[in-house]
């Protein structure tokens, strides 16, 4: 970085990179496999709901409208501020209203991108179940597309020093335009709703510089806003890959006791009772095993082809297993544990036992959802039983074998 | 010259500093006293312009932030209590990034700068990261960052605390050029003792207000309390607020 204007770029490089380095750790991860069962699930039933449509229905340009609203409140002012910036950038700041106009144009991109996903996903239903006709409908997404664009302006005024009334005015003025456009355009009034929008986005771009230069920007405000949304993405990676600055937080869940003393058992076993606890309280454990819970649900309601969805249920099974392996170590970094008076094969009999019960209980929730999905067809008996038999496998077979590899690599 | 005129301000919906007014001459050191909450990191913020004055306004020089924005920011250098720094910059980078903001000549501000290392005993250490410094070292790197620049106002949060006592003598010592250059300096301490060797007046903040200002001979004046005795003001005080 030489010049003070290549500030943003510098930035946006390195943001990138970060994010890719993170979201490469996603897209290894098995949860995505579940995520492209799930997807595809989802169009195949979309697909066969659309087939089903044959004469418009009432409350499809509702349903429209709304989703339309729900897609453009997607993406929020990425400005990448850092909390040194209200020190060292502070003789800086009427160079900023550039780097803040050019992190609002890389703000756009991928809001652009979602609403012209989410406008490809919806053009079939909209065309079958709606009266409209295909260019009223691009001209509904053309005007979505130009409210984006305002929408972001308005976040990067609020980061300037305007009176909070007029603020909230700005924003209500904003969203009061949005619903009524959309609701207009999809009953055909489109091109109004088009023109609408984009005298709005034309006006704001005019008046934007106006507005900006007298006001001073509230660097501790949009500091703050910068670290909350950084933190929300974080958050996410964080269920990945350890993202620093992020500590994945332990509750007291007092509720869920009955749990960790189904978990920890009755005898007084060193090793059971940390991991149960490590795995109610803990949020990166249970949230692995509750995700492929949940989604394992959703797809067994979902597909009803038995032989896919034996395949599902043992692929999902065996990946939560394998995806809880890292709580066998989670203790490991802990001088006091390591130095308990225990042998590894019992804490290797521990894990086993708490493994066992937790995909139990996962089993038996998968088998109730395929009772009541299948309804007593002989295919739910073979599925379920398949099911505990991969379990079996699993924790006396694959698990043993797991662990003793790892005490070799110690040694 | 700092003029702090009627200042009421504080955070969005929490009024902390009520009609504040004085001064800072050039060439003079003023500290900004008080307990803890009493306002005085409010007032710097405010003199920033982090923050905005409900009422009142603050003139630097006959420029204010609405005036010239650029020009008034140029004219402060701030050394914050606590230090922040950006966690993918080395110390260099620190700098050369003030140097832009401030659009300093860079090989005049890099032999200010270097002098500044040396006498810091940081001056080998220009390619390292700052963040993984000790706090006192954090605090030097923050310094160094505010004297090379040549602003008319250094304003300076708790600049003791955390500094090892070589550095303490090193930074009074910088004050006092600042001073000797014309220029003026703020600066909030707990520690009297230390800044009574540089500061030429004292504002004493309690509750968002001005309770006195003056010299040292005259806070103890007004106090009843001996000269080299001058933290017992805090307590004099303290029973005036009821709390002890």
């Amino acid at each position: 970085m030489r010049k003070f204007d290549d500030l943003w770029h510098t930035r946006q490089q390195k943001h990138l990179l970060q994010q890719s380095k993170y979201l490469r750790y996603v897209f290894n991860d098995h949860l995505m496999i579940a995520v492209i069962f799930l997807f595809g699930a989802l169009a195949y039933w979309y697909s066969q709901q659309l087939r089903s449509i044959s004469h418009t229905l009432w409350w499809a340009p509702l349903l429209t409208a709304l989703l339309l609203l729900l897609g453009l409140s997607i993406g929020h002012l990425a400005t990448l501020l850092k909390p040194a910036d209200q020190i060292f950038l502070l003789p800086a700041e009427s160079k900023m209203r550039r780097y803040l106009i050019h992190a609002r144009r890389y703000s756009l991109l991928l809001p652009l991108f979602v609403l012209v996903a989410l406008g490809g996903i919806l053009t079939p239903f909209v065309l079958r179940a709606t009266a409209l006709t295909i260019t009223e409908w691009l001209l509904t997404i053309f005007g979505l597309l130009i409210l984006k664009d305002v929408h972001l302006w308005l976040q990067l005024l609020r980061l300037f020093d305007f009176p909070v009334r007029q603020q909230r005015q700005l924003n209500s003025l904003f969203w009061g335009i949005a619903t009524a456009g959309l609701l207009l355009s999809v009953y055909g009034w489109g091109w109004l709703f088009s023109i609408l929008s984009l005298g709005l986005a034309i006006l704001l771009a005019a008046q934007a510089k106006k507005l900006l230069q007298p006001q001073c920007l509230m660097w501790r405000e949009a500091i703050s806003r910068e670290n909350r949304r950084q933190t929300v993405i974080d958050r996410f990676y964080n269920l990945f890959v350890d993202v620093p600055g992020i500590s994945s937080s332990v509750h007291r869940r007092k509720w869920l006791d009955p749990l960790v003393q189904l978990l920890a058992g009755k005898s007084e076993n060193t090793y059971r009772f940390l991991f149960s606890r490590a795995f109610v309280r803990g949020s990166e454990y249970s949230n692995i095993w509750l995700r492929f819970c949940l989604v394992g649900v959703i797809l067994i309601a979902v597909i009803k082809q038995p032989v896919i969805l034996l395949i599902i249920v043992l692929l999902f099974l065996f990946l939560t297993g394998y995806q809880l392996l890292p709580l066998y170590y989670h203790f490991d970094h802990n001088a006091l544990t390591t130095l308990l008076p225990v042998t590894s094969q019992a804490k290797q009999a521990a894990f086993i036992k708490v493994m066992t019960r937790v995909l139990l209980i996962e089993w038996f929730v998968d088998s109730l959802a395929i009772m009541l999905s299948l309804l007593g067809q002989w295919w739910s008996i073979i599925i379920i039983l398949a099911a505990l038999a991969l379990i079996m496998l699993f924790l006396k077979v694959y698990l043993p074998l797991r662990l003793k590899q790892h005490q070799k690599g110690i040694k | 010259m700092l003029k702090v005129e009627n200042l009421t301000g504080g955070y969005q919906h929490l009024k902390i500093l009520g009609d504040v007014s004085f001064e800072v001459h050039d060439g003079e050191v003023v500290g900004l006293i008080g307990l803890n909450g009493a306002g005085k990191s409010t007032t710097i913020k405010h003199i920033l312009g982090l923050l905005q004055p409900i009422s009142g306004q603050i003139v630097l020089n006959d420029q204010n932030l609405q005036t010239n924005l650029t020009r008034y920011r140029q004219q402060i250098a701030f050394v914050p209590e606590t230090p922040i720094l950006y966690p993918e910059l080395t110390l260099k980078e620190h700098l050369a990034l003030t140097m832009m903001a401030y659009q300093l000549d860079s090989q005049l501000a890099w032999q200010n700068a270097n002098r500044l290392l040396k006498l810091f005993r940081l001056d080998q250490m220009l390619d390292w990261f700052p963040v993984h410094f000790s706090k006192g070292m954090q605090q030097k790197v923050m310094i160094v960052n505010a004297f090379m620049t040549d602003a008319d106002l250094l304003i300076i949060d708790e600049p003791f605390t955390g500094l090892d006592p070589l550095a303490v003598h090193n930074l009074l010592d910088l004050i006092a050029e600042k001073k000797a250059a014309g220029k003026s300096v703020l600066m909030t301490t707990h520690v009297l003792a230390t800044a009574q060797a540089q500061a030429d007046r004292f504002i004493l903040l309690n509750h968002g207000q001005i309770r006195a200002q003056g010299t040292v001979a005259e806070l103890a004046e007004q106090f009843g309390v001996a000269e080299q005795d001058l933290d017992q003001i805090y307590l004099q005080m303290a029973k005036e607020n009821g709390d002890a």
